[in-house]
């Protein structure tokens, strides 16, 4: 099966500072894959990227085996909806109101919406349970519930691509396993998720797929293969006593963590030789 | 209330058919066409209102402005239209004027485009200084009919001003400050009205020479010009302590001498009262000797 | 916690407040056609709009004086407060008024160069001062944007700084120009009424040339309303469903100024309208813009009609200039929303 998402040997720098060199990866349709990295490393650079916001300056990505570059930008909202950390609306504009704006990329000339699209949001807003709440005002509600609302506006998008940055964060453990199920019910629909997650535990338990982000570059694989401990640390740069015990894993040996060591003694180098 | 106005106005459509119109030139140029006998006038500035009073014909004034004080009957006698800047042409336009006398530099264009719109005929005059109070008096008797009255009057203030002139003649004259305002100060320049008369009657402005009619100057500029005498509104509200116990002021020789001139408001209308005013300051200077 | 009282459960509709404010503005149109210093019943206002062909003497009145200025004080009101509309959508801010941003000061800077520059082209028809005051608008407002508005440094503090520091070097501009001339020049006259926020009484081929601009600038804003409505989630979120950022933002700022030069060139600086009224009637329908946006220009015209005959009969003889009477309401009214959005944030 060819990949929905494929990044082709793609540089990306912020003025001097280079965040991907020569990175590939790809992502099967239907997956519920993992980005994984430390602050800084480019999770959210990788999101924006492929939903068309950020452009590598080399290599291509290409969604469902065109450029994002070529997509319509219109079309390409109706393929990938990225679902950005934070969200802040100014106003008292109501939950309906703001999920409606999902539509616009389906929205006709002079924007306004048809009876389909209004049974669409209804729809969305109803997969993510947050009909109850169509009425409120967005910037009145809990972080839960604006996590949730931000997913509606990504669903009425009718994506099969769906992009969430770090949609577990500053969440209580109730909410996070909230918006985790939710997630994998929207995978199930056919979605495929491509998620930044802090956190470690719930990606073992949920995401099949993960894709590490290292310096400049990344390791792809399933999550288990990708959360070697070696990697991790290397990812993280965590001393290796503080190093999450996960069961399945096995503990490195003295060679290969000081194999990391020197890893991560060359990077300043290559930082400072740019 | 309504009643009379639709009487009177039939009246005007009348009396328009009646009465022939002549067609004058107004002194920027404009033709106005008046009917021969003027009998219904408005004076948009109070120098227009002394003007039209003195030509006698204060009888056929049915409009003037706010704040006007020559002839002192005039604001007893008359209804106001309203300030300079922005009189109310309704008001205007329900006293039928046959015309409205105006002054092309100081009521404004908005206020001649108003009348324009409502069709109401207006003549301006233009003049400045004394020469252009002659030409106004000239002008204007000729827009309301009153040629004879109007030449009367020029020989008369003419007259006035040559005794003046001739008397200023015989004395020395003397260096005067015009201390309009104290803080800032503001005084008279060049093109004001009050400088040329304060020229006639026999003293000297020290700031004769500044371009603006009314400016701000520094008293700086003033030290090295050494005024003999300070000169004040009569109705201004200063007095010499005021600028006594001002650092500056104090070393003006004549702030020190308390060297103090009071100057008639007349002497700012430029109208036939600013020949009294005139005539004022002279033997205000006169009594110094 | 979430009370039902904290949420507005059904809004009124828009198109019945659209209908309920154009009520209000005729009444309004007419109850101000009939005060002034001359007496003219509301009967006899009526009669004469429905017969303007006989010339009588309150039909002068009426058409030549009142009706110009009541009119011209409609359009200004209409175009600050939608003006305000579009602004507050594009900063994201409901402090974005086209006074407070600037965008009135330099139409006026603008115009007023053309009084002085031009003097002989037109004074308040459609001549260099109109044009000029929209392109002093907009450049002022694409000042305003750079400083302020990008999306790294959109606070209120940037927006209300750079929208003072600019207003205010125009205003020093304006009076410099008006230095340059003798107080007697009738362009200084001109920008004297025009700094007081004074409504004056414009030719009709004005006011129907600016009548037509305003509908068709307000008519190809709509599409435009509902992309703000977009935009509420931020630049990039917007960008992401699809929406032409760069595009919209400068229709958005080329029509604002265009209502902005054309409200200030029927009646100067008149501050706050366009903070005003969208405020109150974002609190009744929402802030959806689409929504909005129509529903506020006719609110706009109906509050200035208001304003300018409590303004021109408060003090009778003497004719308060309007921008005075809403500097005295909405300047209260602002600092009250800038207080209350600090303590939110």
């Amino acid at each position: 099966m060819s990949a929905i998402l494929e990044a082709q040997r793609i540089d990306f720098a912020y003025g001097s500072r280079t965040v991907f060199e020569r990175m590939s990866f790809s992502v099967e349709p239907g997956s519920m894959t993992a980005v994984l990295g430390a602050n800084g490393m480019g999770k959210t650079t990788l999101l924006n990227m492929v939903a068309g916001l950020l452009r590598p300056s080399n290599g291509r990505v290409l969604v469902d085996g065109r450029s994002v570059l070529d997509w319509p930008r219109r079309e390409l909202s109706r393929f990938v909806a990225l679902v950005p950390q934070h969200l802040e609306v100014p106003f008292s504009f109501q939950v309906e109101e703001i999920v409606s704006q999902g539509r616009v990329p389906y929205a006709g000339r002079f924007g306004g919406l048809s009876p389909e699209d209004r049974r669409q949001v209804e729809e969305a807003m109803r997969a993510v349970d947050v009909l109850r709440l169509r009425d409120r005002v967005y910037s009145e509600l809990s972080g839960g519930e604006k996590q949730r609302v931000k997913i509606a506006i990504a669903v009425a998008q009718q994506p099969k691509l769906m992009l969430l940055d770090e949609p577990t964060q500053h969440l209580d453990i109730g909410r996070q396993v909230e918006i985790v199920r939710l997630l994998r019910s929207l995978n199930e629909q056919g979605i495929t998720i491509l998620a930044a997650i802090h956190d470690l535990a719930i990606v073992k338990e949920n995401f099949r797929k993960s894709i590490l982000l290292l310096d400049k570059a990344c390791v792809m694989g399933t999550t288990v293969e990708v959360m070697r401990p070696e990697l991790i640390e290397q990812a993280f740069a965590i001393p290796q006593s503080e190093l999450p015990a996960f069961d399945d894993m096995a503990f490195t040996t003295p060679e290969s963590s000081r194999l990391q060591r020197d890893c991560r003694r060359k990077r300043p180098r290559s930082k400072t030789s740019k | 209330m309504k009643k009379p106005i639709t009487f009177v106005a039939l009246w005007l459509a009348l009396a328009g058919f009646v009465h022939a119109s002549r067609v004058v030139q107004d002194e920027t140029g404009r033709s106005v066409t008046l009917p021969d006998r003027v009998e219904r006038i408005v004076c948009l500035t109070p120098s227009v209102t002394d003007t039209v009073y003195a030509l006698g014909a204060s009888e056929q004034i049915v409009g003037i402005s706010d704040f006007t004080m020559y002839p002192k009957q005039a604001a007893r006698e008359k209804q106001s239209v309203g300030d300079i800047l922005k009189p109310s042409l309704e008001r205007i336009y329900a006293m039928h004027p046959d015309v409205v006398i105006a002054v092309s530099t100081l009521n404004s264009p908005e206020t001649f485009r108003g009348l324009d719109r409502i069709g109401v005929a207006y003549f301006l005059v233009h003049g400045r200084g004394l020469a252009g109070v002659y030409s106004s008096i000239e002008s204007i008797g000729r827009a309301i009919g009153r040629e004879h009255e109007a030449s009367a009057l020029l020989l008369k203030l003419k007259a006035r001003e040559q005794a003046v002139r001739a008397s200023a003649r015989k004395r020395k004259p003397v260096s005067v400050f015009l201390v309009v305002q104290l803080d800032p100060c503001i005084t008279a320049g060049k093109g004001a009205f009050i400088t040329e008369l304060i020229e006639a009657s026999g003293a000297k402005s020290v700031t004769d020479d500044l371009a603006q009619d009314w400016q701000r100057v520094s008293l700086e500029a003033i030290l090295p010009r050494h005024p003999a005498y300070i000169m004040l509104m009569k109705t201004a509200p200063i007095e010499l302590k005021d600028m006594q116990s001002r650092v500056g002021w104090k070393s003006l020789e004549a702030v020190q001498r308390g060297r103090i001139i009071r100057a008639d408001d007349r002497l700012q209308s430029p109208s036939p009262v600013a020949f009294d005013g005139l005539e004022d300051l002279a033997r205000t200077l006169e009594s110094l000797k | 916690m979430a009370t039902a009282a904290m949420s507005i459960k059904r809004r009124p509709s828009a198109l019945a407040a659209l209908i309920l404010l154009s009520c209000v503005l005729v009444l309004a149109i007419l109850v101000s056609t009939s005060v002034g210093a001359v007496h003219v019943s509301l009967a006899e206002v009526l009669r004469t709009l429905l017969h303007p062909k006989e010339a009588t003497e309150s039909g002068v009145i009426v058409f030549s004086l009142r009706l110009p200025r009541v009119l011209a004080a409609a359009l200004a009101g209409a175009g600050l407060a939608a003006t305000g509309v579009l602004f507050q959508g594009l900063f994201r801010n409901p402090l974005a008024d086209p006074f407070v941003l600037g965008a009135s000061g330099g139409a006026a800077l603008g115009g007023a160069m053309a009084v002085f520059l031009f003097p002989t082209v037109s004074f308040f028809g459609v001549g260099a001062s109109a044009l000029l005051a929209f392109a002093g608008a907009l450049l002022t407002m694409v000042v305003v944007w750079t400083l302020a508005g990008s999306r790294s440094r959109s606070t209120i503090e940037n927006m209300l700084l750079a929208g003072f520091a600019v207003g205010t070097m125009l205003n020093a501009g304006t009076s410099a120009f008006e230095l340059r001339q003798e107080a007697t020049n009738p362009g200084a006259r001109i920008l004297a009424s025009w700094l007081y926020g004074q409504i004056g009484i414009p030719p009709w081929i004005q006011l129907a040339v600016a009548m037509t601009l305003m509908v068709a600038g307000i008519a190809v804003a709509m599409p435009l309303a509902r992309s703000l409505n977009t935009l509420a989630l931020g630049e990039e979120y917007a960008a992401q469903l699809g929406v032409k950022v760069g595009r919209v933002r400068a229709e958005v700022l080329i029509i604002g100024s265009l209502l902005t030069a054309l409200a200030v060139s029927l009646g100067g600086l008149i501050g706050f309208v366009g903070l005003l009224v969208p405020h109150f009637l974002r609190i009744v329908l929402g802030p959806d813009h689409f929504r909005l946006l129509p529903v506020a220009a006719v609110g706009g015209a109906a509050f200035l009609v208001i304003a300018d005959t409590v303004a021109r009969t408060l003090i009778a003889p003497t004719e308060l200039p309007v921008g005075i009477l809403t500097a005295f309401i909405g300047g209260p009214a602002f600092l009250y929303l800038l207080n209350r959005r600090k303590g939110a944030a």
